[in-house]
């Protein structure tokens, strides 16, 4: 009696151990994913030296300390600063390059004319190129044109290198609406305001995917944090107390503008990253 | 008093396409007419240029009275129904229908009662609350033709309105667009490929083919005397039987294959004057051809090649001398597949058309 229990029981555990089994890959997996995420955050929360020692200690005290010097002590000013920086050249590259953009889209979503496709395909190829290979020349060009660090030259900046993938992605939804939409309100007589309107009030769909160029675009903005970081760098455009890289994205930043005392962190989240 | 003309309207794409050549057509005050081609015939580009969606190349386009080429789309007055709804996506069906009336700034409590009423005809009234995309294809066009009949245009434009339905559905709203017409009474402008939809809906059929006008006339017409072998090839729900014939100059008889069919004196006399004895195409529809009985002297024998089944009849098509031969035959006196038969052909149905397709002579055995 006892025995056939046992094996009973025995058996019940493999079972429930095979069953399992799935789940155990799947913890390891989501831990390997998540790793990288832990070791930033506990990074963060460490002082320097613990940061760097090796070693890694998994076993110490929190301190905020990173977080205040990054909002409060930021190169000697507070991050504010820099986040509406961000804010104010994002969104105005952000809005230059839609409302450009649309309307370069539509034009080649539209009309026929020779060459549309070789122009749309053009434009589209401007983005082949990495931006950052473009890093020096367009310094000099905004260094002879007086701008640097002024925020008007990120705005150009970030409008030119955008309105390339904007226009294309903008055409999309153009070419995806149907012309006849268009047409009947052209004969119900809903005026040339409201042809401009339908195609871009179209759907929440399309609604929604303009954002998402907005967003993307904003993204993007930020991302290019190199640029921000040349061509508003105080250390390179001389005056050290107007910095105007995109508030977060500097710390990550590799890059000649750093100052020494930014090296280190710079460091950090180079190798977590 | 809307009526249209067009005077010699050409229209040539870039690259040198002539997608309609040397137009002359008017619709009459409150006639549906119906622009009947196969696709790229030119009847959409007609339309569109009678929109204004599209320049006109040469010649003049004509609303009542007034030359109207260079009148931009949105000042003609015109109400247009598209092949895929053309609906406002984000707005609901009561907006959609309101659309035209918001745009001419037509006060909201006339809105409501117009688009009310117009959604009662078409019995949408229950979806005047939901989305295009929730609707199914034949609500869709309801919609549709409610946004043109809210209001009372000049003119409607339809361009192949039924193109995207289901068969029924097709059938349901040819009926329901041909009530509306008799009740508005409105000049409709209406093009298809269809010809039962064409015959269904319309007062006249303009058949139309690389860009010209062919024909203009009812269903009847065109099945009777059709201008030219274009239009009989391209009318009637079976395709029509076109054989090679030879006019016999001596005693005035047509020959074709075995056959020798005798015509009066006037027709004979047409054909000579047609100058065309040769290469000349004798043509009758299956309908008009039956099995021989043994009083037929000129009867056509053959051999049943297949038989297509329809129902009551059945479409017979037997190898003949002269090539194939389709015949409609009632389904209980058919043949086996085959057996050798013998056709009698209904002469007074037939045609002769000229080596350049043009139509001689419609009713061989006719007198006269």
């Amino acid at each position: 009696m006892a025995v056939v229990e046992s094996a009973e029981r025995t058996s019940s555990t493999a079972v429930s151990l095979r069953s399992l089994a799935p789940y155990l890959a799947d913890c390891l997996v989501v831990g390997f994913g998540l790793f990288p995420l832990y070791m930033m955050i506990t990074t963060s929360l460490k002082t320097d030296h613990e940061a760097f020692a090796w070693p890694p200690v998994w076993v110490f005290t929190p301190t905020f300390h990173s977080y205040l010097g990054a909002l409060f002590g930021f190169g000697g000013r507070r991050a504010d600063h820099y986040v509406f920086n961000s804010l104010l050249i994002t969104l105005a590259s952000s809005a230059l390059a839609v409302s450009l953009g649309a309307m370069a889209a539509y034009g080649l979503a539209r009309f026929r004319f020779r060459g549309n496709r070789d122009i749309a395909f053009y434009i589209l190829s401007t983005r082949f190129a990495p931006p950052v290979a473009f890093i020096v020349p367009i310094y000099l060009m905004v260094q002879r044109s007086g701008l640097l660090d002024n925020a008007l030259a990120l705005v150009i900046v970030y409008t030119s290198m955008n309105l390339s993938l904007v226009t294309w992605v903008l055409r999309g939804f153009f070419l995806d609406i149907p012309i006849e939409i268009e047409e009947a309100a052209l004969i119900d007589s809903l005026g040339d305001l409201f042809m401009e309107r339908v195609p871009v009030r179209l759907d929440t769909g399309t609604r929604l995917c303009s954002h998402d160029t907005r967003l993307s675009r904003r993204l993007l903005g930020i991302d290019e944090y190199r640029l921000g970081g040349v061509y508003g760098s105080g250390h390179l455009g001389g005056a050290a107390d107007h910095d105007l890289h995109p508030g977060f994205a500097a710390p990550s930043g590799a890059g000649p503008h750093l100052r020494r005392g930014q090296v280190r962190r710079c460091h950090v989240s180079n190798s977590t990253m | 008093m809307p009526r249209v003309e067009f005077h010699n309207v050409s229209k040539s794409y870039p690259g040198g396409i002539r997608a309609v050549i040397d137009l002359g057509l008017t619709v009459e005050d409150g006639e549906l007419l119906c622009v009947l081609g196969p696709s790229g015939c030119g009847k959409s580009s007609t339309l569109r240029m009678l929109a204004g969606l599209e320049s006109i190349t040469s010649g003049d386009l004509v609303l009542d009275g007034a030359r109207i080429n260079d009148l931009p789309a949105q000042a003609r007055d015109m109400a247009m129904v598209f092949e895929n709804y053309a609906l406002y996506p984000h707005l609901r069906v009561f907006d959609n229908i309101a659309m035209p009336l918001v745009a001419r700034r037509v006060q909201r409590g006339e809105i409501q009662k117009r688009v009310h009423e117009v959604a009662e005809t078409l019995h949408i009234t229950d979806h005047l609350m939901k989305r295009p995309r929730h609707l199914s294809g034949g609500e869709r066009q309801r919609v549709a033709l409610g946004r043109a009949i809210v209001r009372t245009p000049k003119m409607f434009l339809m361009d192949e309105p039924l193109g995207h339905l289901e068969a029924y559905l097709r059938v349901e709203l040819r009926a329901e667009i041909r009530r509306l017409h008799e009740r508005l009474g409105a000049t409709t402008f209406y093009i298809t490929h269809d010809q039962e939809e064409a015959a269904a809906v319309s007062d006249r059929i303009a058949v139309m083919h690389q860009g010209r006008i062919q024909q203009i006339g009812s269903l009847l017409d065109l099945l009777d005397r059709p201008a030219n072998r274009f239009v009989a090839e391209f009318i009637g729900s079976l395709p029509i039987n076109l054989l090679a014939a030879t006019a016999n100059e001596g005693d005035g008889s047509l020959q074709v294959g075995p056959m020798m069919l005798p015509l009066s004196p006037a027709q004979a006399t047409r054909l000579r004057a047609a100058r065309s004895h040769t290469g000349l195409t004798f043509g009758i529809r299956p309908e008009d051809v039956a099995l021989a009985d043994q009083e037929h002297a000129a009867a056509l024998p053959g051999r049943v090649a297949v038989l297509e089944p329809q129902g009551d009849n059945t479409v017979v098509i037997a190898d003949t001398p002269v090539g194939r031969v389709s015949a409609v035959i009632p389904s209980r006196s058919v043949p086996a597949q085959g057996e050798r038969i013998r056709l009698h052909l209904a002469l007074d149905h037939a045609h002769i058309f000229a080596a350049d397709g043009s139509n001689l002579l419609s009713g061989v055995d006719r007198k006269g």
